[in-house]
C-alpha cells in the first residue's frame, strides 16, 4: 500500500463541487459561496486575481514516480511549470485557470490524490517522519499509518468544517522529525510488550501564540490512532472558537479548558466515537522491503565523495540508502519532475518523498542505484553541490505575496547564498545547520524550529523605516522536550548575510565541543549571539546610504504604504508599539519636547491606515486627514497639529493612545463602528448659526439651545471664533455625545459641523 | 421645547453648560413649583438658591415675623427688616436676585387643616422647620397628597437630612415612628446651633431639590445623611422603608391630625 484510498464521500462531494464550479462559471453563484466551497478542496485564489492554485495531499509526503509524473502531466498542461512542495509534505499548482480547476480534480482522483482538506478549516494533510520506513533510530515504519489516517478522515464529514485547520502527524522515533511535539495531534512510534502504538502529543503549533505540544498518553494502541484523532477532533469541533479565527486553533481550545477539562471532554469523545462504532484501524501493511542483492566491493567514486557525504545516509536496510535532495524553494518544475520520476521508476514504488522541510528524499536505493542517479540530481537540485546549510535554509514568501508580510525573506536568502559561495570555510562541519525565515511572526517561514531563525520587522532611523528581522536561536525537538529557539537580539535586513556569516563562523569554532547548536546557545552561544546581533542591528542615515531601506529583490524603498487594509500584521504593531513606547517615554520626561509629543502623536497610528508619511508635514497632514477628518477624534484636535506644537500635545497623545486601546485586529476602532452610522444620516445642516464674537462660555450654551431644539442625526453648524472658542466648544460638544464632524478655517473664525446625538 | 432669552442663557449658563442639566434640565427647574415650609435658618439658603436656580414658582410659609436673634443664622433677613413679616423679607431677597421668578407667601402656621390645601399646588416640598410636631405633619400631608419632599433638622453642631419619595422610600415615620416624649428633647438651653451648620443643611436641602426636580443623581432616598460639623464627619445611615410603617406602610394614613407641639418656650 502507498497510496491512501479516496473514499465514496469525497466523491460526492466533488460532484458537489463541479455543480457549484459550474454556477459559478455561469456566474449564477457568487463568489463568496464559491469560495467556502473550494478552499476546503485545497483551491486558493492567488494574489493575482482570476489566478488560482491547488494544494494536493500527499499522505506522508509519499508519492510514487507515476503519480510524480501525472503532476508533471497536470503542471505542464494546466499550471505554472513548477510543481510545489509544501510545508505539509503535499504538493501545490499554481496559476491555475478557474476554468481548469475540476479537469484536474478529477485526473487527482484517478492518481489516487485528492486536493480535499488541503485548505480551510479542515483535516490538513497527515505528514510524518520524512525517513520513515529508513532510519536507522526508528522503531517501525510510521508511513503506513499517515495512510491509513488519512482514507479514514476524509471518510468523515466534520473533517471539512472544524473551527480551524487541524494537524496530525506522525514520528517514528524519539528524535521525533515528524514534529509530532509541535502538531495539534501528534503521534511517536513506541513499542511495549512487544505491541506497537504510539505516544500521543496534542495542542502543539507554531504561529500567534507558539505551544509545544502535551503529551496525554505514553502508550495507545495501534488500532486506536483513529479513534483518538477523531475523539480530538470531536473535542475541537464542539467547543473550538468559531468567532476568532486568529485564537482559534487546539491550543488556544486546550489553554483556555485546561489539560483535566480537556481530558474529561476527550474521554467522553473517545466514548462517542467508540459507540459509534468502526473506529477500529485495520493494521497496516509495512510495504514490503526491496529484496536487493548486496554488492560489499561497491566504492563511492572520489567525485561523489563529498555530495555523498552531505546528503546521502544509509538505511536500517542493510545496503539500502536514501538522499536528500535539497530543492531550492520547495520547487520542482515539471520537466524536471519527469526526469526523476522516470529514473526512479525502475527502483519501485516506495522510491520517493515530499517532505515538510520543502524537499525530496529518495529511499530504497542500492548505492549503485544512487550513484546511478546522481546526475539526474545535480541537474535538478543545485543545491546538492552546496554544504546542506545553503540547501536546509527556509524561508516563507513575505511580503513579496503576504499581505501580513513585514520582509522578503526569500531575498534575504539569496543574499545569504551569495555571500555564502565566496566565503572559504568548513560548514560541512556544522552540517544540518537549520536557518528559518519568516516575513513576520507568524511562522509560515518556520523560525522557531530553527538553530538561527529570523521573522521580518519594521525599524525606523530618522523617521525612515527599513527592514529587520528579529533573531532566535537554539531550538530543541525531541520527544523528551521541545523548545522553540530563543531571542537573541535583532538586526538590519542589510547585514543578515554577514551576520550569518558570522554566526556559522563562530559556530563552526565551537561545534567541536557539543552535541547540538541548542547545547551551544543555552551554554554561552546565546551571549554571543546577542553581542554579535549588536553589530548588525543599526544602519546608515538615509542620507548617507539608502540601501538599507530597501529589502532584498524589491526596487521600491522599504514601506508598510498599503498595507493597512485588513488586518494588523505584526510589523504594524512593532512599528505602533515603538512609537508608544518612545511617546510615553516623552510625556514622562520633566521637560517635554511637545514637538517631539506631537509627532509621535501624529504618527503612531499611521501605519493602520495604509500611511507610511516620513517627515514632519506629511506625518500632521495624513494624521489630520485620517483621524481628525474622519471625526475618528474630535475635531478641535486638528488645532494642536497647526503651528509650533505646545502643551496642548500631550491630551493629543493621551487620545491617540486611548484610540490605540480601542482597536481591533481589523484595525477598526471602537468609535469607527459607531460612526458608520452616524455619517450615512449626514446631510445639509437644519440650522446654522454664527457664534463669532460670543466669548466661552456663552457659545457653549449657545449651541446646546440649539442641539436641544434638534432631533438626532440632525447637523447643526456654527461659526467660532479662533482661540478659547475653537479650543474648547468643539471638544464639550463632543464631551456631551455628539459628532464634531469637521472643523475649517473660515475667515478668521472656524465651521464647525456637529451631528446631534 | 420652550426658548430661552439672551437672558435666560446668560443667567442660567452655568447650569446648561453642565452636561446633566443642559437646556432641557434647566427648563424642567423654570417649570417646577416648590413649597418651604419655614423661613428661617434651613428656610433662608434654600429660599436663596432655589430663586437663584430659577425654580419657576417658590411658595414660602411662616407665620412669625423676623427678630434680631434670628439674624445669627437666618440669612435672609436683615437687621432692618426686625419686626417685618419673616416670609415678606424672604420674598423682597428672592425677587432681587430673581425677578423672573414667581414668589407666593402664606404668612401662617401651618396646621392638620391648612396644610394638604397648601401643599397640593406644588412639586416638592422643603420641610426648614424647627420642631418634631411640624416635622411628623409635613411628613404625613406629604404622604397623603404624594409629595416628594426634603426632611431637615439640626441641633448644636449637627443635622440631619433624608429625602422622601412617598410610597417608594422610607418616609420620616419609616425611621423615627413618632415624636419622642417630652422630657427627651433638648432643653431650651441645649438647643443652640452654630448659625453656619444651618447654612450647610439648608443647601443641601436645596440641592436634593434641584436634584429631583431635574432627576440628576442620586437623592438621599433610604437614607438619613447626617452630619456633626464640629468634626466634619459626614455619614450614611441607610433605611428600608417599613411595610407596617403607621403613615406610609399598609393602611397609611388617610387623615391628617396635629402632632402635641413640644417646642422650647424661647423666641426662636
Ligand atoms: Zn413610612
Amino acid at each position: 500500500m502507498s497510496k491512501y484510498e479516496i473514499p465514496k464521500l469525497v466523491h460526492d462531494d466533488l460532484e458537489i463541487f463541479k455543480k457549484n464550479h459550474a454556477d459559478f462559471l455561469a456566474g449564477t453563484l457568487d463568489s463568496l459561496t464559491f469560495k467556502t466551497m473550494r478552499v476546503p478542496f485545497g483551491v486558493y485564489e492567488q494574489r493575482e486575481p482570476n489566478t488560482y492554485m491547488v494544494r494536493i495531499k500527499l499522505a506522508g509526503g509519499a508519492i510514487n514516480p507515476e503519480q510524480l509524473l501525472g503532476l508533471a502531466d497536470l503542471a505542464e498542461q494546466y499550471a505554472h511549470k513548477n510543481i510545489h512542495i509544501t510545508t505539509r509534505a503535499g504538493a501545490q499548482l499554481h496559476y491555475v485557470k478557474i476554468e481548469d480547476i475540476v479537469v484536474i480534480m478529477e485526473k487527482l482522483h484517478t492518481l489516487g490524490l485528492s486536493g480535499r482538506g488541503g485548505g480551510g478549516n479542515t483535516v490538513r494533510n497527515i505528514s510524518s517522519d520524512p525517513l520513515g520506513g529508513t532510519a536507522k533510530d526508528e522503531l517501525f515504519d510510521v508511513s503506513p499509518y499517515s495512510l491509513v489516517l488519512t482514507s479514514k478522515m476524509l471518510d468523515q464529514k466534520d473533517s471539512f468544517a472544524l473551527p480551524r485547520k487541524f494537524k496530525i502527524t506522525f514520528s517514528g522515533s524519539s528524535a521525533d522529525r515528524g514534529y509530532a511535539t509541535i502538531h495539534d495531534v501528534g503521534f511517536i512510534a513506541k513499542i511495549v510488550e512487544g505491541k506497537r502504538g504510539f505516544s500521543l502529543f496534542v495542542a502543539g503549533g507554531m504561529g500567534a501564540k507558539s505551544r509545544i505540544g502535551t503529551k496525554i498518553a505514553d502508550f495507545i494502541p495501534e488500532n486506536e490512532i483513529f479513534l483518538y484523532s477523531q475523539a480530538i477532533k470531536q473535542v475541537f469541533d464542539k467547543n473550538g472558537n468559531r468567532k476568532n479565527k486568529h485564537a482559534a486553533r487546539l491550543r488556544f481550545l486546550f489553554d483556555e479548558l485546561g489539560e483535566a477539562q480537556f481530558l474529561t471532554l476527550l474521554q467522553a469523545e473517545l466514548e462517542a466515537v467508540k459507540k459509534e462504532g468502526n473506529w477500529e484501524i485495520s493494521i497496516p501493511e509495512t510495504p514490503t522491503e526491496r529484496k536487493v542483492t548486496l554488492d560489499k566491493d561497491f566504492v563511492i567514486e572520489e567525485k561523489y565523495q563529498t555530495w555523498w557525504n552531505r546528503f546521502v545516509y544509509a538505511q536500517k536496510q542493510e545496503g539500502l540508502y536514501g538522499c536528500k535532495v535539497p530543492m531550492y524553494l520547495g520547487d520542482i518544475s515539471y520537466e524536471d519532475a519527469r526526469v526523476l520520476a522516470n529514473a526512479l521508476a525502475p527502483f519501485g514504488e516506495d522510491v520517493l518523498r515530499f517532505s515538510a522541510d520543502q524537499n525530496l528524499y529518495l529511499r530504497n536505493l542500492t548505492a549503485g542505484e544512487m550513484v546511478q542517479v546522481h546526475d539526474v540530481i545535480q541537474n535538478i537540485s543545485v543545491d546538492s553541490k552546496r554544504p546542506t546549510v545553503i540547501g536546509d535554509m527556509v524561508a516563507c514568501t513575505g511580503a513579496a505575496t503576504c499581505q501580513l508580510g513585514i520582509t522578503r525573506p526569500r531575498g534575504a536568502v539569496e543574499a545569504i547564498q551569495k555571500r555564502l559561495a565566496k566565503v572559504v570555510a568548513n560548514f560541512d562541519a556544522i552540517q544540518g545547520f537549520k536557518i528559518h525565515f519568516s516575513g513576520c511572526p507568524n511562522s509560515c517561514g518556520k523560525h522557531q524550529i530553527a538553530d538561527l531563525g529570523f521573522f521580518g520587522k519594521v525599524q525606523r532611523n530618522e523617521g525612515y523605516s527599513y527592514p529587520a528581522y528579529n533573531i532566535i536561536a537554539g531550538s530543541r525537538i525531541h520527544e523528551d522536550g521541545s523548545s522553540f529557539a530563543q531571542k537573541c537580539g535583532d538586526v538590519a535586513a542589510f547585514h543578515v548575510p554577514a551576520f550569518v556569516e558570522e554566526v556559522l563562523h563562530t559556530w563552526v569554532l565551537h561545534v567541536k565541543n557539543f552535541n547540538a547548536f541548542a547545547d551551544w546557545v543555552d551554554a554561552d552561544g546565546r551571549g554571543i549571539i546577542e553581542e554579535i546581533t549588536k553589530k548588525y542591528n543599526t544602519v546608515p542615515s538615509f542620507k548617507d546610504d539608502k540601501n538599507p531601506y530597501f529589502d532584498y529583490s524589491c526596487d521600491d524603498i522599504f514601506s508598510l504604504k498599503g498595507k493597512g487594509s485588513g488586518e494588523c500584521s505584526a510589523g504594524m504593531y512593532d512599528l505602533i508599539e515603538a512609537d508608544k513606547k518612545a511617546l510615553k517615554i516623552a510625556l514622562e520626561a520633566e521637560v517635554k519636547d511637545f514637538e517631539n509629543i506631537r509627532l509621535l502623536s501624529a504618527r503612531m497610528l499611521l501605519v493602520t491606515r495604509g500611511e507610511d508619511a516620513r517627515d514632519k508635514e506629511g506625518v500632521l497632514k495624513a494624521f489630520k486627514k485620517h483621524f481628525v477628518d474622519t471625526t475618528l477624534l474630535n475635531a478641535s484636535f486638528g488645532l494642536p497639529l497647526e503651528g509650533d506644537a505646545d502643551e496642548r500635545s500631550i491630551e493629543l497623545a493621551h487620545e491617540v493612545i486611548k484610540l490605540y486601546e480601542s482597536m481591533d485586529n481589523t484595525l477598526k476602532f471602537a468609535k469607527e463602528k459607531e460612526l458608520k452610522v452616524v455619517e450615512s444620516k449626514t446631510e445639509e445642516a437644519v440650522r446654522f448659526k454664527d457664534y463669532s464674537g460670543v466669548a466661552c462660555p456663552m457659545n457653549f450654551v449657545k449651541t446646546k439651545m440649539d442641539l436641544a431644539q434638534m432631533k438626532s442625526g440632525e447637523v447643526l453648524e456654527i461659526i467660532l471664533d479662533d482661540g478659547a472658542p475653537i479650543d474648547n466648544v468643539p471638544k464639550s460638544v463632543q464631551g456631551e455625545g455628539h459628532t464634531i464632524a469637521s472643523t475649517t478655517k473660515e475667515g478668521n473664525g472656524w465651521r464647525v459641523r456637529i451631528i446631534k446625538k | 421645547m420652550r426658548d430661552f432669552s439672551d437672558e435666560e442663557l446668560e443667567r442660567y449658563s452655568r447650569h446648561i453648560i453642565l452636561e446633566d442639566v443642559g437646556i432641557e434640565g434647566q427648563e424642567k427647574i423654570l417649570n417646577s413649583k416648590v413649597l418651604i415650609i419655614g423661613a428661617g435658618g434651613l428656610g433662608s439658603p434654600v429660599a436663596l438658591y432655589l430663586a437663584a436656580a430659577g425654580v419657576g414658582e417658590i411658595g414660602i410659609v411662616d407665620g412669625d415675623v423676623v427678630d434680631l436673634s434670628n439674624l445669627q443664622r437666618q440669612v435672609i433677613h436683615t437687621t432692618s427688616e426686625v419686626g417685618t413679616a419673616k416670609v415678606i423679607s424672604a420674598k423682597r431677597k428672592m425677587e432681587a436676585i430673581n425677578p423672573n421668578i414667581k414668589v407666593t407667601v402664606y404668612q401662617t402656621m401651618l396646621d392638620a387643616s391648612n396644610i394638604l390645601e397648601i401643599v397640593k399646588g406644588y412639586d416638592f416640598i422643603i420641610d426648614g422647620t424647627d420642631n418634631f410636631s411640624a416635622k411628623f405633619l409635613i411628613n404625613d400631608a406629604c404622604i397623603i397628597a404624594n409629595k416628594p419632599y426634603s426632611h431637615g433638622g439640626i441641633l448644636r453642631f449637627g443635622g440631619q437630612t433624608m429625602t422622601i419619595k412617598p410610597h417608594e422610600s422610607a418616609c420620616y415615620a419609616c425611621v423615627f415612628d413618632s415624636p419622642p416624649p417630652a422630657n427627651a428633647i433638648p432643653t431650651c438651653s441645649s438647643a443652640g446651633i452654630l448659625g453656619a451648620v444651618a447654612g450647610m443643611l439648608g443647601t443641601i436641602q436645596a440641592t436634593e431639590a434641584l436634584k429631583v426636580i431635574v432627576g440628576v443623581g442620586e437623592p438621599l432616598y433610604n437614607r438619613l445623611l447626617s452630619f456633626d460639623a464640629k468634626a466634619m464627619s459626614f455619614r450614611n445611615i441607610n433605611f428600608k422603608k417599613n411595610p407596617k410603617c403607621r403613615v406610609c406602610g399598609g393602611e397609611g394614613i388617610k387623615e391628617l391630625r396635629d402632632y402635641e407641639a413640644v417646642v422650647c418656650e424661647m423666641k426662636r
